[in-house]
């Protein structure tokens, strides 16, 4: 191509490009999709799925026949303002008026559910169960997502997400004790097991912060291995990549063998409670799992570190062991926290699948829900799971941000 | 006294350091030059053990360092090292306590000793105490790595390129004021330097370096005037050879002292490059010279370019 046809080029590019920062600045595509996509669910599909009892399985019931007209009016209104928000010229004004929308509509869209489950056990007594339909995830997946992506252009610093975050879970609760939400499937599978369900959270934690106890010195130990011994990364990467291909149930059970042995030939150890099944097996397994990415965020984190900056270190006369804890490992911190955080996020889902052996947890429930086909009961189970992994991973995030503030970024 | 004795690094197939012997009096300043690789750098490190040696011995006031423990070596140690290596983490006062909290100086003395180094080197403390290192700039940072390395006051100090990045007119400043703290505290300093004006100025003993092996070391003056190799010559002179000759000769060498001129004298310690410097200034071709007993005396141009005996 000669210079001079590259010159006539150049002008038309470059409207193309300025039509297309213009698309850009009047609509939020993503957002346009999101509003399309709820539209469409409202319009097609159930808001709540009603069935005589808990077994049965519901039909689904769209929003405008499932409660009353003013509360179907309010979701509606707020998902039309969603799509004005879409479609205004980008900028902080758009981001806040997402935020504050989809905020509304996720609160406004739950509350609606909720009384939507009233009304049925109003109607058709308390053996009649309302479950949450596809229009309702749609919508409240839909808006929770717009609500992160706007308050993430509003307000990146972590501690600011987590104290909107906060805020919007606390508004969720608060409608949630009010009982507003109480004829819900989902709340009602709550109340059946409200006896054991805090003792069901703690043991999940527990499980979680056991397989950490273990994994976070070993892991952390393989880290500086690698780092220090160049030959063995290989092996021991190679290794424990192996460990996390292991299918979570296989390494279940094949830990029942070993460990049933070991306590049947040394039976005290049955009176600590450990054994084949149960939460022995379950914190093993889960400590295998965690050693990967900790090894290998220590050993990322540590090697990150300036080499300059230690050889200064070294050279000002402090020990190794200073070196590692009052330089390497300070410096590595923005790392390290990031691999805590994918760790404590992973075994928090994990942790589901040790109930299987025995070991308890929120898996009970999905377990139990699965036995007796009672879908609720297996959301009650999956939703806090989710939950609890999102409160940890904001809760490390913000660790994270408040350890590293003044930092160079 | 320093003493490397046929110090010898090998890093693979490279020879850093090859068969180096230097032997560095008490309370003077030597100068490691050379090409870039030539091996300056680990020389330095082979003194504070920051690596080890593949043969040879390294003595510190007669002691064999290889029987010391390296902490506490280092520690006794002030190290410039020469990409500037400040910890980032830390405020610049924390970084300048380093060895000081190693050793455990009170917190006072500490204080004390962060504000004293930061003025040393031209850094206001109340401006600059608190910033961390990223806040400053090149130029900066690398006089806070010169405060780090003189906190603890050692007898020794390693300076790799320490005034590398800084400006002609702040470098002339530290380097008076590291010529001053040398002549108050008697330090003995080896600086590794690009620059060979920075070494004539400052060191009374110069090493040149080439591949790892010692080619010439002697006082500034020995290695202009009588250069062992074309490498010398061409490392240390070079076209300003003559020029840097004069700024290593003092007045007095050539100074007529029965013969007197009047006018505003010139100290007889000063060197010629002053004194040719004044002639030029005031289109004169005669200086007054006065020296320190108080004898008169008089520097002719002639004089100045005459009588010196160059070459080997
Ligand atoms: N850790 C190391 N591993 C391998 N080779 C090294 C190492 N350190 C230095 N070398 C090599 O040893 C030789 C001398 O290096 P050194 O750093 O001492 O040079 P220098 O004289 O300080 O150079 P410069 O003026 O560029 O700083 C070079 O060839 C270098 O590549
Ligand atoms: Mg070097």
């Amino acid at each position: 191509m000669t210079l001079a046809s590259d010159a006539a080029l150049a002008p038309a590019v470059e409207a193309s490009l300025a039509r297309r920062k213009d698309a850009e600045a009047r609509a939020n595509p993503l957002l346009v999709l999101i509003v399309t996509g709820m539209v469409v669910a409202l319009g097609s599909l159930g808001f709540v799925a009603v069935a005589p009892n808990r077994i049965l399985s519901g039909k689904a019931v769209p929003l405008w026949s499932a409660v009353e007209p003013g509360s179907a009016l309010l979701v509606g209104a707020l998902v039309v303002a969603l799509g004005v928000a879409a479609l205004v010229r980008s900028g902080p004004w758009r981001d806040r008026m997402t935020a504050i929308v989809a905020a509304a509509l996720l609160i406004a869209c739950v509350a609606a559910a909720g009384h939507a489950g009233s009304l049925v056990a109003a109607d058709s007594g308390p053996i009649a169960r309302t479950s949450l339909g596809a229009a309702f995830w749609i919508v409240a997946a839909g808006s929770a997502f717009a609500l992160a992506d706007a308050t993430g252009r509003l307000a990146p610093h972590p501690l600011a997400q987590a104290a909107i975050a906060a805020a919007v879970v606390s508004l969720l609760a608060a409608l949630a004790f009010s009982g507003a939400l109480s004829d819900l499937s989902l709340a009602r599978e709550f109340a059946n097991r409200q006896s054991v369900y805090g003792a069901e959270v703690v043991r999940h934690m527990a499980l979680v912060g056991g397989a950490l106890a273990g994994a976070l010195p070993i892991g952390g130990v393989l880290g500086v291995v690698a780092l220090r011994r160049p030959g063995w990364r290989k092996p021991l990467f190679g290794t424990l990549n192996l460990v996390q291909t292991i299918p979570s149930i296989a390494i279940f059970g094949l830990l029942i063998g070993p460990l049933s042995a070991l306590a049947g030939a040394a039976p005290f150890l049955r009176t600590l409670g450990i054994g084949g099944i149960g939460a022995a097996p379950a914190v093993i397994a889960l400590t295998l799992y965690g050693l990967l990415p900790i090894a290998r965020g220590t050993f990322t984190g540590l090697a990150s570190v300036p080499e300059p900056v230690i050889d200064a270190a070294r050279g000002m006369g402090l020990d190794e062991r200073q070196i590692l804890w009052k330089v390497s490992i300070p410096l590595a911190l923005p790392i390290l926290v990031a691999a805590l955080r994918v760790v404590v996020v992973q075994l928090t889902g994990l942790t589901v699948v040790a109930a299987l052996i025995g070991a308890g947890g929120l898996g009970s429930f999905i377990f139990q829900g699965l036995g007796q086909t009672a879908t609720d009961l297996i959301l009650l189970g999956a939703l806090s799971a989710i939950v609890l992994a999102l409160i940890a991973d904001l809760a490390l995030r913000s660790l994270g941000a408040v350890l590293t503030s003044g930092r160079p970024s | 006294m320093i003493v490397l004795d046929r110090l010898t690094k090998h890093f693979g197939a490279t020879t850093a350091v090859d068969q180096l012997s230097l032997t560095v009096p008490t309370g003077s300043i030597c100068a490691l030059v050379g090409p870039s690789g030539c091996g300056k750098s680990t020389t330095l490190r082979l003194i504070n053990r920051l690596i080890e040696p593949d043969g040879g011995r390294v003595l510190i006031d007669g002691t064999d360092t290889a029987g010391l423990a390296p902490v506490t070596l280092r520690r006794r140690i002030g190290y410039v090292i020469q990409s500037i290596g400040l910890f980032p983490h830390w405020s610049i006062a924390r970084n300048i306590s380093t060895v000081p909290e190693l050793l455990g100086w009170p917190e006072a003395r500490i204080e004390a000793r962060v504000d004293e180094l930061l003025d040393l080197v031209g850094l206001d403390p109340a401006q600059y105490r608190e910033r961390r290192p990223h806040e400053l700039s090149g130029g900066q940072q690398q006089r806070v790595g010169v405060a780090r390395a003189l906190a603890a006051d050692p007898d020794l100090l390693l300076m790799d390129e320490p005034f590398g990045a800084l400006d002609p007119v702040t470098r002339d400043g530290l380097q008076a004021a590291l010529i001053d703290i040398q002549a108050r505290t008697g330090k003995t300093v080896v600086i590794v330097t690009h620059d060979i004006d920075e070494a004539i100025r400052l060191a009374s003993l110069i090493a040149v370096l080439d591949k790892g092996r010692l080619i010439q070391q002697g006082a500034p003056r020995d290695l202009l005037s009588r250069p062992v190799t074309p490498f010398v010559e061409a490392f240390v002179g070079g076209p300003h050879r003559g020029l840097r000759l004069l700024q290593v000769t003092p007045v007095g060498e050539r100074t007529d002292y029965g013969n007197v001129t009047s006018g505003e004298p010139i100290a007889a310690e000063a060197t010629l490059d002053v004194a040719l410097e004044r002639m030029v200034a005031g289109s004169i071709d005669r200086l007054p010279v006065r020296d320190r007993a108080g004898r008169q005396g008089t520097l002719s141009l002639a004089d100045v370019v005459a009588r010196e005996v160059t070459g080997p």
